[in-house]
């Protein structure tokens, strides 16, 4: 069960091994019952610890024997003089079961418990337990569980395991338990301050970011340092807030007031909504358009009449009150909160300085190992953070390498291209976005839409000729009139069917294969042009009669 | 790895391989005595998804499935040994018990173990069993008694360690007999996020390091309790997919960096990505290759690396691993509870038939 190779054994050495496991068997199973014998009948004797000893030799992963062997030591516990003797010899038998596997959840279990049951436990000496086994196997994750015990007890200073684990990762950089013991070390001695991004205090992060450029120049070949860089330098998530709020007709009267938040929330984040003026909430039912208990968009009906200005005002919190108006006869209207958050616009000077500062080592790095794939993705890492949009050529062109250095990861980083293309285009949409204002991302060999969110108040949106399959995201288009999804393949439907504002929508050369996949379209009161052209479906017989049947709404119907 | 030999799927030499560990199992794997349920598990399901239930009789399925229940620990009506009930996971201890029948005779070491209950759980639902035998009451509380201040699980009341490994088994009980309320929930959700480290992902525990065994039982788990999309922020989600993906090393998965591939992350990593929605960020040809690469082409079975001895857990992990590729003609299998999406659906019907009923005596 741990990698044991095969050796081919003669049929004679065969039969003897059979004889030997039949007899060990009998003595085994001899063993548990004597075992369980005494325990039924209460007795806690020195036998019961020798049968234990010798069954868990055998099993040292029986969590009932090492549980029996705990109730027959603390029945013999004595003074502490014979106690201390008793749990020395405890340990003693524990390291015979070590010796014989190492990663015994069990033996390591009990080792602790022996520990804190000693009037005076022997720290130092499980301290050079734990460097004995981690020389063994340094990934082995029950010895550095272990040996944070220890080191709690024996009151070790972080600062010295600080020193520990540089000197592991001096002696071999790959120790990748190392790196992670660091990771956990540095923000107790070196804690940052509440309202930085980073992990751990600046004026640590830029000697630690030091250590491990020096390290990535040593071996630019080794994974270890180089995910304990992009540890340093990723910024942690912000609080949630809200983006947007927009309101939309689509038809007559009908509308739909639209709240867009950064992250997902839940329902209890919606502010509350007066009309007009009005002292008391406007009770509206909001639902997420994909039918989840979080979403970054929140949707409720609300009819305002078409012959007069109505302002909307949302309550975000006491001291902050949204206002959005919408004219009179006006179909849409939209109210950005706060800045839209795209990548890098809110790192602070050190923050910034600290990164162009990798970037350009990394830089360095590439000129001189080329076709270093952990140097790459660090590259796309840290200029994605400073600001996806300036330097999006050169992010893509190391993605592209990326695709051709590591095959196996080839659909990743396919993805992180879509992402890419998609961030940039909604950053430069922002700028110069207006009511009514256009998306367009067609042609970008898109295989995932993101950030749909960002799009909620947006009428007009294109995203033709890319590789899209599914469009799940879609569905937070709930203020969308015209969409096209030309040269796409798209088979499923669903996610459009609570579009209530779509007026048009085109789906010329995609995957439609049957009539079930247009009929989720039929609540759409508003859609009045439908392009199904190079479609599979359209090779059916009375394509057009049927879609007209189950699509009575649509008056121009494209089939060829 | 560049396709000079191309593997094929032995699927009738994993069938007798699994067949023979419902039946015998070598010493080698004494180690084992103690959770023989787990292999039960490994076995029947293994056969499920192979398709190599319908071999097996219907008095032989009889018969196993009372050896399953001969293994709950009944407390009756005691209300002080509830918490010990629970499964054993085999028989070698409790036949020294004595006489089954008293409740006196249940001991405090002769309890539930919360693996070896969630392995007999599915094994239980894979045979096609309605667990009306099942002592639901009892169980819960043997779950409930588990539950340590932090929110993780403790595996046996008669002390253990305690890691994200037993939280994934207490979540699978609840989900299988639809009530969550005998854990803290939010305790649990808080122990999986403080248990993610620098690289984006879960370890067993708060300062270990990420892993892809705990790292799938986390992710199971938060699927398992309808928590999945909201317990993990958009970017928490993003470092974690990029992660398992980055354990995908010439062809098989790793469970840790700079460690070999080993076919049971198959599953551990495949499953956690397919929960996730990033199953096809991997090189799913290589993934195959490397796992059919780890078959004995005479014992049938997988091991867990290329000539290695197959045993039951890497043949039962490989298997799951490739059903979830959807090739080799194997049936389809659900990432969060690691059964047959048939053995799914039979679990689907019980609930369905249970609230029926729960409804009809409400009137």
């Amino acid at each position: 069960m741990h990698g044991r190779l095969k050796i081919k054994t003669t049929a004679e050495q065969a039969a003897e091994k059979q004889k030997e496991r039949e007899g060990k068997r009998k003595l085994y199973l001899g063993g548990v019952t004597k075992a369980f014998e005494k325990r039924s009948s209460g007795t806690h004797d020195e036998e019961g610890l020798k049968i234990t000893a010798q069954l868990l030799a055998a099993n040292p992963d029986a969590a009932t024997l090492w549980n029996f062997r705990r109730e027959i030591l603390l029945a013999l516990k004595g003074d502490d003089e014979s106690w201390e003797k008793l749990l020395t010899g405890e340990l003693a038998m524990v390291e015979s079961c070590l010796m014989k596997n190492h990663k015994s959840y069990g033996a390591w279990h009990h080792r602790f418990w022996v520990m804190m049951n000693f009037p005076k436990p022997p720290w130092k000496a499980e301290l050079s337990l734990c460097d004995k086994y981690l020389k063994l196997d340094e990934r082995n994750f029950h010895c550095w569980d272990y040996r944070r015990f220890v080191v709690l007890g024996s009151n070790q200073q972080p600062e010295d395991e600080l020193k520990f684990s540089q000197h592991l990762i001096e002696h071999n950089l790959s120790n990748y338990s190392a790196w992670h013991y660091r990771s956990k070390l540095l923000p107790l001695v070196h804690p940052p301050p509440s309202n930085t991004p980073h992990p751990i205090s600046e004026g640590a992060l830029i000697k630690e970011l030091q250590t491990v450029v020096e390290a990535v120049f040593t071996d630019p070949s080794d994974q270890s340092p180089w995910f304990f860089l992009r540890w340093l330098v990723n910024r942690q998530e912000k609080v949630p807030r809200m983006l947007q709020v927009g309101y939309v007709r689509y038809k007559g009267d009908s509308g739909l007031v639209i709240c867009v938040f950064s992250q997902p929330v839940p329902q209890r984040a919606v502010p509350f909504i007066r009309l007009n003026g009005a002292d008391s909430d406007e009770t509206l039912i909001w639902y997420a358009p994909n039918d989840e208990d979080y979403s970054n968009v929140w949707v409720a009906e609300l009819n305002l009449s078409s012959v007069e200005a109505h302002t909307i005002s949302l309550i975000i919190d006491p001291s902050m009150t949204e206002m959005l108006n919408v004219g009179e006869g006006s179909t849409q209207a939209i109210e950005w909160v706060t800045t839209l958050e795209v990548g890098g616009e809110e790192l602070s000077d050190t923050a910034r300085s600290t990164l162009e500062e990798v970037k350009d080592n990394c830089v360095t790095l590439d000129e001189l190992d080329p076709g270093n794939k952990w140097v790459l993705l660090t590259l796309v890492d840290v200029m994605w953070a400073l600001d996806c949009h300036t330097h999006q050529k050169k992010i893509h062109s190391y993605l592209s390498q990326l695709q051709e250095l590591d095959v196996l990861r080839n659909k990743y980083y396919a993805d992180m291209k879509s992402k890419l293309a998609m961030e940039t285009s909604l950053k430069q949409y922002r700028i110069v976005a207006e009511v009514g204002s256009k998306f367009e991302l067609s042609g970008h060999s898109l295989t995932r839409i993101t950030l749909s969110h960002l799009l909620a108040s947006t009428a007009s949106i294109d995203l033709s000729r890319n590789d899209l399959t599914s469009i799940s995201p879609l569905s937070n288009l709930v203020a969308c009139r015209k969409l096209i999804l030309d040269d796409n393949q798209i088979q499923n439907l669903a996610p459009l069917a609570g579009l209530k504002a779509l007026e048009s929508l085109s789906l010329t050369h995609n995957k439609i294969q049957s009539l079930e996949q247009l009929k989720v379209l039929e609540g759409l009161s508003a859609l009045t042009e439908l392009n199904v052209s190079a479609n599979p479906v359209c090779d059916l017989d009375n394509t057009g009669e049927d879609i007209r049947k189950i699509l009575p709404h649509i008056k121009t119907l494209i089939l060829r | 790895m560049s396709g000079a030999e191309d593997y094929q799927f032995l699927r009738t030499r994993h069938i007798k391989f699994l067949q023979r560990c419902l039946r015998v199992l070598p010493y080698s794997a004494v180690t084992f005595d103690t959770s023989r349920m787990t292999v039960l598990f490994f076995a029947l399901s293994g056969l499920d998804l192979l398709d190599g239930l319908k071999e097996v009789e219907k008095t032989e399925m009889q018969h196993i499935i009372n050896w399953i229940y001969s293994l709950q620990i009944l407390p009756g009506d005691d209300k002080d040994q509830l918490a010990n009930a629970g499964f054993r996971g085999g028989t070698s201890l409790a036949s020294c018990r004595g006489h089954a029948d008293s409740v006196s005779s249940i001991s405090s070491f002769d309890c539930g173990h919360i693996t070896m209950t969630y392995t007999a759980l599915a094994s239980l639902i894979i045979l096609g069993d309605d667990l009306s035998r099942v002592d639901r009451k009892a169980v819960l509380a043997h779950v409930a008694s588990l539950q340590c201040r932090d929110g993780s699980f403790f595996s046996t009341r008669g002390g253990s360690e305690n890691d994200m490994r037993f939280m994934y088994c207490a979540a699978t009980i609840c989900y299988i007999l639809q009530d969550f309320s005998a854990i803290n929930i939010n305790t649990a959700v808080q122990y999986i996020i403080n248990s993610m480290s620098y690289e984006g992902a879960m370890g067993q525990g708060i300062y270990l390091e990420s892993h892809g065994g705990s790292s799938y039982c986390a992710i199971a788990t938060l699927h398992l309790m309808g928590k999945l999309s909201s317990a993990l922020s958009n970017i928490q989600k993003q470092r974690l997919v990029r992660w398992l993906v980055s354990r995908q090393d010439s062809g098989g998965l790793q469970g840790r960096p700079n460690k070999p591939p080993d076919t049971c992350y198959t599953f551990w990593i495949g499953a956690s990505l397919k929960l996730l929605g990033g199953l096809d960020f991997l090189n799913l040809e290589a993934l195959r290759q490397f796992v059919l690469s780890t078959q004995d082409p005479i014992t049938g079975g997988l091991a867990k690396y290329p000539d290695s001895h197959p045993d039951g857990l890497h043949t039962y992990l490989g298997i799951s691993g490739l059903a979830l590729l959807g090739r080799d003609c194997l049936k389809p299998v659900d990432p969060a509870l690691n059964i047959s999406e048939r053995a799914l659906k039979h679990l689907h019907s019980l609930h369905k038939s249970s609230t029926q009923n729960s409804k009809s005596t409400k009137c």
